[in-house]
């Protein structure tokens, strides 16, 4: 080899080892460089915290607009206000009527000289009908959990409440699914509207049901049908994007098919796409009702009564005991409904049959029920109305755990939350925007950077900035504790199917409960702080970490799961090497979903006592200040569409990079 | 095929059985003690693989074909583990591959068995080399030393240039190159192919299998190879295994099977191929009698359609020669176009055809 060679061959050499020496430190360098700028920019005050006399009053504007909507004279001296209660007036009607029907019976008058018109239908007829319905779709296992649950809501005293509940969701669903199908029918019809309307469902989905409630109450009033249209405004998204799609698929197939048989367009679509798009709908249906299920329940903020409500005042009084039960009550009829709607109903006997004995079950009591009285109304004295039992178990399990809990929490506390928290609340609003602005940029396109990053500037502006920060705080916290819970679990449920049969549908299952109740086990266990809230919220992500990473490495292609095992990788190596960084994109999605799913719950916690815009939303909600309640919770929408936005742009771009041919 | 006296065979098959269904897992590991197939149906049970026998040989091409869902891709993954098998047993150097600890079986893995998927199978995330490192990587050789061999194995398949290339910036045919590299990165005794080119187009699968039959001239592994399409059977392979329904139908070369096929089904397979590439002339000669050495002599391995020309024209039978020269029959012209233009003088099973009574 001559000089000349060697020297290349050397210098070479050097540069590769430098350059893998750069690549490997990458990261930290711009870490180092990140640091340098936050330090510096903390020391610029108006980028620090957004100058408080230049704070835009968003809140304000939007007070002002809905004020002179809602004042707007729309006919004959009647304004919009008078119009729409009016309006809510008949909405609330059949709910109220159901109620009166199924539960409390129709009665005039108030106080003391209330009288019964007419009594409700007996309570046993109700409970035989719904496990006669359960024992038909479901079978004897689900007859039998329906008469569990009815007897613990009977036991309980929380029937009437659980009814009244299930009566605004009559009214609730249907709503929900006419809007959803005609706007979904609209988008179907007129594509263009598609990208518009998707976007904006999107973004109604993340700002906090809270948020809705105030205005809500200006245009409607306090009361159930506050509660309904929040409800409304909640469910029927899925059912528009399932009308959307399910037809668009149909359409892919039988568009062909309708043209040659020579169908008129409105033939086409009643008598070949709808039928066609039947499962689309009915998971369309199943989504409607579940989220309508899960929100309900805060509809008692509103000032709706029913079972949600019974477990806002036990919270509020602390009354743990209480909470618990009216919880319970709560996640078992949510999973009755759930399986009820999961069961594939193969029908045992037919829709005469069932009419039938739908007739002789609701005759049968009701004309009993002038000798037996109990039949009418259930007896008080049936029902355990203290919960004596429940409270000392409970004051038990608070005095056990007490000393290793306080001690667990004071340690996360003093090592983990308040650093962190002090950390966030010290970083400079312009910092972030810029760190957003960066990160999109690389991950997306200078218009995307500018968007995310703008928005983040925007919750600056508002004057909400260390509320978000908390509210990010919260998120961040339960998400990372959620993410360490779940993809353990995820991957354990990947890799062994005896076990995933097991943790997945439990998780399912755990998602469908609304989000309230996991509320009351932990106030009980961790009392009042950050740590309640933090728990709270991981438990709750935890779910959907748990399904996502488990679905992000099943859909990885069984052949590269195989390489794996065929080169002889110990199990490990397959994780490490193959599996988690080939399914990448799946877990940013997996990420992206658990903060999601961690927001809308952060929101949530604010009803134990935080002090992130959650709480800002429940104060704006008792001074009725539409404005600020709107602005909370477009903040918070931010945070989850900066977040949720970062990741998703990450994962587009590695699956832009591997794209197969 | 011949086998030198004393080498053991790379595998040998015994009784092999491949259950799907329900409890298929708790069946009993000895194939006498499984439930008769005919209970199979009502007791929910699926045969994938039915009692299958046969011994691959060291060294050789050996070819699994069959219909769609016969159990080809099922048996060649019982050889590696990848899928174990429900009953019988598979030897491979002494050791059973259904009986021995997951610990052994990953060593074969590393060190003796490399495989060839249908869809590629390559990490998305990684480049060229670096997929092609991957088994190194996993045996935990240092990555100075399995860089230096990946790009000997890309330089091998013809990759050079393309080193750094992620898999969705290669063609279907350069996919598989990379498929082939990595499958040899652990310079594996045996090696398993299943379907590789079906995914490719004639051209590139035709450049493959060439490429395949160089490296096998230079490396003479054992392997076993699944396809559907008997000329590339014949191309590539010593002996073809013929499957249906889970069941090893016949074996035998690919003469063997063109001209004594043991069923109408197995002819199904040989029916359109171009008997005159396929079939030599030791495959169609008859004991030497007659020929006269003016009319020339042929080696006993040329196909049919190298010298049926000759043949034809001076309507002689001709002297067939083996590789030294020596005569070892002769091919006449009747037989010949017997050969050519099959049945109604259809031919008689050989004895040495290993032959399993087809049940369906
Ligand atoms: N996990 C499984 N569970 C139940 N049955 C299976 C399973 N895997 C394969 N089978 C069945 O075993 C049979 C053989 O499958 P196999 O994949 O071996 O077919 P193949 O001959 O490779 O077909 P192809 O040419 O389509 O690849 C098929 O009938 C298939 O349905
Ligand atoms: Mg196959």
């Amino acid at each position: 080899m001559t000089y000349g060679q060697t020297y290349t061959a050397y210098r070479d050499h050097t540069r590769d080892v430098y350059l893998r020496w750069i690549k490997g430190r990458g990261g930290l360098a711009a870490l180092l460089v990140a640091a340098i700028f936050v330090a510096a920019t903390r020391h610029v005050a108006p980028l620090m915290r957004w100058p408080s006399d230049l704070t835009i009053p968003f809140d304000g504007w939007l007070n002002g607009i809905l004020n002179s909507i809602a004042g707007l004279d729309s006919f004959g001296g009647l304004t919009v206000r008078d119009a729409t209660r009016a309006v809510g007036a008949v909405i609330a009607q059949p709910a109220e009527f159901l109620r009166a029907l199924l539960a409390t019976g129709f009665t005039r008058g108030f106080g003391e000289q209330q009288v019964m018109v007419f009594p409700s239908i007996s309570w046993l007829s109700l409970v035989l009908i719904i496990i006669i319905a359960c024992y038909r779709k479901g079978g004897a296992g689900l007859a039998a959990f329906a008469a569990m649950t009815c007897l613990y809501l009977l036991v309980f005293g929380l029937w009437a409440s659980t009814i009244t509940t299930l009566a605004q969701l009559a009214v609730a669903v249907p709503l929900s699914l006419l809007l959803g199908f005609s706007v979904g029918l609209l988008v179907f019809r007129f594509r263009s509207l598609e990208g518009v309307v998707f976007a904006v469902l999107n973004q109604m989905q993340t700002i906090p049901l809270f948020a809705y409630l105030v205005p809500i109450i200006m245009f409607f009033g306090i009361g159930t049908t506050a509660g309904i249209l929040a409800v409304v405004i909640f469910a029927a998204p899925p059912m528009v994007r399932a009308t959307v799609f399910g037809l668009a698929e149909a359409k892919a197939q039988y568009a062909e098919l309708a043209a040659a048989v020579g169908a008129t367009p409105a033939q086409a679509l009643w008598k070949i796409l709808l039928p066609a798009a039947q499962t689309s709908l009915r998971l369309g249906l199943n989504q409607v009702i579940m989220l309508a299920f899960a929100t309900v329940i805060l509809a008692a903020l509103v000032g709706a009564q029913g079972i949600g409500y019974e477990v806002l005042t036990a919270l509020q009084r602390l009354a743990i005991g209480r909470g618990l039960v009216a919880g319970l009550a709560i996640t078992l009829t949510a999973i009755l409904f759930d399986q009820f709607l999961q069961s594939k109903g193969s029908p045992r006997f037919s829709g005469r049959w069932i009419i039938g004995i739908a007739v002789v079950v609701t005759l049968i009591p009701w004309l009993l029920s002038s000798k037996f009285p109990q039949l009418d109304a259930y007896p008080r004295a049936w029902t355990l109305t203290t919960t004596r039992g429940i409270d000392d178990l409970v004051d038990f399990i608070i005095q056990i755990s007490y000393v290793p809990i306080s001690f667990v929490q004071s340690v996360l506390v003093v090592l983990v939350f308040s650093p962190l928290k002090a950390l966030l609340l010290g970083l400079p609003w312009f910092s972030v925007a810029a760190g957003v602005f960066v990160l999109s940029w690389k991950t997306a396109s200078l218009t995307r950077a500018f968007v995310l990053g703008g928005l983040v500037a925007l919750i600056a502006a508002t004057g909400f900035w260390d509320r978000a920060v908390l509210t990010f705080y919260l998120c961040f916290a339960g998400s990372i504790i959620a993410l360490l819970v779940g993809f353990p679990l995820g991957i354990l449920s990947a890799r062994k199917p005896k076990v995933g049969r097991f943790i997945l549908p439990l998780a399912d299952t755990f998602q469908t409960l609304p989000a309230f109740i996991y509320l009351i086990p932990v106030i009980m266990l961790f009392g009042s702080g950050d740590v309640p809230c933090i728990v709270a919220i991981a438990i709750f992500a935890a779910c959907p970490a748990i399904r996502y990473t488990a679905a992000a490495l099943l859909s990885l292609p069984t052949s590269l799961v195989e390489v794996g095992v065929q080169i002889g990788a110990t199990p490990w190596q397959r994780l490490t090497i193959i599996e988690l960084p080939a399914a990448l994109p799946g877990i940013l999605l997996t990420i992206a979903q658990v903060a999601l799913m961690a927001l809308a719950m952060v929101v949530v916690t604010a009803l134990i006592g935080t002090t992130d815009l959650g709480q800002l939303i429940l104060l704006s909600i008792s001074k009725a200040n539409s404005g600020q309640a709107l602005m909370a919770g477009i903040c918070v929408a931010i945070i989850g569409v900066v977040v949720d936005g970062l990741l998703t742009d990450k994962a587009n771009q590695i699956n832009a990079r591997r794209r197969s041919t | 095929m011949t086998r030198a006296p004393g080498t053991p065979p790379a595998f040998q098959i015994d009784r092999v059985w491949k259950i799907y269904g329900k409890g298929a897992d708790a069946l009993p590991r000895e194939p006498d003690q499984l439930p008769p197939i005919e209970s199979f149906p009502q007791i929910g049970l699926f045969g994938a693989v039915i009692d299958a026998t046969f011994a691959i040989n060291r060294g050789e091409t050996f070819v699994i074909m069959g219909l769609s869902g016969s159990g080809k891709s099922t048996i060649l993954r019982c050889l590696c583990g990848l899928i174990p098998a429900t009953a019988g047993s598979i030897l491979l150097d002494g050791q059973d591959i259904i009986r021995i600890s997951d610990e052994d079986l990953r060593y074969i893995r590393k060190f003796k068995v490399g495989m060839v998927f249908q869809n590629y199978a390559l990490l998305p995330h990684r480049n060229v080399v670096d997929n092609i490192a991957l088994p190194l990587e996993i045996q935990g050789e240092a990555e100075g030393r399995r860089k230096r061999r990946a790009l000997d194995l890309v330089e091998l398949v013809g990759l050079t240039g393309k080193e750094a290339s992620l898999p969705h910036q290669l063609s279907g045919g350069q996919q598989q190159r990379v498929g082939i590299a990595r499958s040899l990165a652990n310079d594996p005794e045996i090696w398993l192919l299943d379907e590789p080119f079906s995914a490719l187009d004639p051209l590139i699968r035709r450049e493959l299998q060439d490429e395949l039959l160089r490296l096998q001239r230079m490396m003479k592994k054992t392997v076993v190879f699944i396809t559907h399409d008997f000329d590339e059977a014949a191309r590539l392979g010593n002996r073809i295994a013929i499957m249906r329904a889970g069941r090893v139908v016949q074996i035998g070369t690919p003469e063997e099977l063109i001209l004594s096929p043991a069923s109408d089904y197995v002819g199904k397979f040989t029916e359109n191929v171009d008997r005159s590439q396929v079939l030599t002339a030791r495959a169609i000669m008859e004991p030497f009698k007659q020929a006269k050495s003016s009319a020339g002599e042929i080696s006993s391995t040329a196909p049919i359609a190298s010298f049926a020309r000759d043949i034809l024209k001076n309507r002689q039978p001709v002297a067939i020669v083996d590789d030294k020269r020596q005569i070892v029959g002769e091919v006449t012209p009747e037989a010949m176009l017997n050969a050519l233009l099959p049945s109604p003088i259809a031919t008689e099973s050989k004895s040495y055809v290993e032959l399993i009574p087809e049940v369906s």
